[in-house]
């Protein structure tokens, strides 16, 4: 089976153009294209014909009022033959506020994916791209977007006031790391389509019982190697070596970051626990300091 | 107490406006400055940023002495900066705490629906490269006062912090002149002048807010003003038109 991204390179079924199915909403570096990767090698799911890179259709809409003209030119997009479901990704659609009534008017009936962080972890993880990323190391790096990307609960909040909650299905990323078969499947019947054992390229390994690192990876950890040395990090690593540049690349926030943080993160977890009640804040070690506190 | 004569002297500032941009800060630090007892910092400048870089990077105890240099004062005088965005940057209120443990707090607050308008045009204005969307999503941000006035309190105690609000001081503008003198601790003055100093770039350039970001904006940030009113029970939502009829169950706040 070819990767979603070379199906798409592949033409595409001919059909009339209406709304998506599925609307990956959010939230960012939360492993929204990864899932939505797996989501469309399924054969009734179109992949999204965007680069890969989430089409981004309602960003416009901050600027200009949303026409009956862009709600035919959204639905062009998704033109595919009866049976077939198509699938869009925005991951800025949950934190930008003005995207939850346009979907609702564009995509009326379609069914809403959120796939949620640590925000903490998100945090770090954003932070560390920055500084790698980063041309001047002495230009101040703002993280106050990346603070404020964490508020799953109002965002959440904002997103049902136009979207009925039993459209939306909120996963935990770290669970869907953890049991990708089990969330996958569970995706696919949110979907309505029938769990009828199709398992992406991609996971075929886990299901055949080999989850978790290859052989070697595990040799390796066991010998010493770091958790958070992987190709990507050689590859970054071998990156800042050539430019002569050495960064400190935090794993943890310092201590008055780490309170900022919580200041306003905790009260979101706390709201998000009463509206997801399947969280695992056990999966979210920077917040498992609130299970006690749930009544 | 009057302002003296002698050498001049630096330390941490006596007060810190913290927010909220586009919510007419300016107009009303350069009122305060028309007051013989307070100072600008060096090079008269009103916005420091000085703790926008620890988002990304621990403050170190070397960095403090740097920020207190930077408030010349003589004896019977007290200094401070405002940077609206201080209140927005969650990691800068215990860092203030650390640098500043005894300054005072200014918060000016705006009907967050007016302050998007014009926040948008404002960074529009001042960086045309930035990606709208990205403007909008800041815009909307900075309008999360509850949150962010949270955060402050967490760190500072409620009696050192002072909450204006915007169109009551072009309403009453004296008055509450006044008001902010006798919380910063000043002699009383009436000044020269307190007439708007208008900004030329943001007047013509708001747009009229069409009904679905309209409803979005009141239904993301409208928890937000309810739950303001817990904090600030002098806030005055008459004055906030796009408030004015907020429900009394409108959602409940994170």
């Amino acid at each position: 089976m070819a990767s979603w991204r070379s199906r798409r390179r592949r033409p595409r079924p001919a059909g009339p153009g209406r709304a998506p199915d599925l609307i990956a909403v959010g939230a960012q570096a939360c492993g929204v294209p990864w899932w939505i990767g797996l989501i469309a090698e399924h054969p009734r799911i179109l992949a999204p014909d965007d680069g890969g890179e989430g089409a981004g259709f309602f960003d416009a809409f901050s600027q200009r009022e949303m026409t009956d003209a862009d709600v035919a030119a959204y639905h062009a997009r998704f033109a595919r033959p009866d049976g077939w479901l198509a699938a869009d990704w925005g991951t800025r659609y949950l934190a930008d506020a003005w995207t939850a009534p346009l979907i609702a008017r564009a995509a009326p009936d379609a069914k809403l994916l959120v796939l949620l962080r640590d925000p903490v972890e998100r945090y770090l993880a954003i932070l560390r791209q920055r500084l790698r990323e980063a041309v001047d190391p002495d230009e101040p790096i703002l993280m106050t977007d990346m603070i404020n990307w964490g508020r799953y609960a109002t965002q959440l909040r904002a997103l049902r006031a136009f979207v009925d909650p039993e459209r939306i299905l909120v996963l935990q990323y770290e669970r869907c790391r953890a049991d990708v078969l089990g969330e996958y499947r569970r995706t696919i019947r949110f979907l309505g389509l029938p769990d009828d054992g199709f398992v992406p390229r991609r996971l075929r390994r886990a299901a055949r019982g080999k989850t978790g690192p290859r052989a070697y990876v595990r040799a390796l950890r066991a010998a010493g190697l770091p958790e958070h040395v992987n190709r990507r990090w050689l590859r970054t690593s071998v990156r800042r070596l050539l430019r002569g540049r050495r960064l400190e690349l935090p794993r943890e926030p310092w201590p008055e970051l780490d309170a900022a943080l919580h200041a306003v993160l905790d009260p979101e977890v706390e709201a998000l626990r009463e509206l997801v009640p399947e969280l695992d804040l056990s999966l979210w070690p920077h917040f498992a300091h609130l299970d006690g506190l749930k009544g | 107490m009057a302002a003296g004569r002698g050498k001049i002297v630096t330390g941490p500032p006596d007060f810190v406006g913290v927010g909220a941009q586009r919510s007419g800060t300016t107009w009303w630090f350069r009122t305060l400055l028309s007051h013989p007892q307070i100072r600008p910092p060096r090079k008269g400048r009103k916005e420091l940023h000085f703790f926008e870089p620890y988002g990304a990077r621990s403050m170190r105890d070397e960095d403090i002495p740097r920020y207190h240099d930077l408030f010349p004062r003589r004896p019977g005088q007290i200094a401070g900066e405002w940077t609206p965005r201080y209140m927005a940057d969650a990691w800068t209120a215990p860092l203030l705490r650390r640098a500043a443990p005894d300054a005072k707090l200014l918060v000016m607050l705006r009907d967050p629906i007016e302050r998007y308008r014009s926040g948008v045009v404002h960074r529009a204005t001042r960086s045309p490269e930035a990606r709208p969307e990205i403007v909008a999503r800041d815009a909307i941000e900075r309008g999360r006062y509850t949150s962010q006035l949270r955060g402050l309190l967490a760190v500072f105690p409620r009696d050192r912090i002072l909450v204006l609000q915007y169109e009551r001081c072009r309403q009453d503008p004296i008055g509450q002149y006044r008001r902010t003198l006798e919380f910063l601790g000043v002699d009383d003055h009436v000044p020269e002048d307190v007439r708007r100093l208008r900004g030329t770039t943001m007047q013509s350039g708001k747009k009229p807010l069409w009904p679905e970001l309209q409803e979005a904006l009141r239904v993301t940030l409208g928890p937000e003003v309810r739950a303001l009113t817990e904090i600030v029970p002098d806030l005055d939502l008459d004055l906030w038109s796009n408030f004015a009829d907020l429900p009394a169950d409108d959602g409940v706040l994170a």
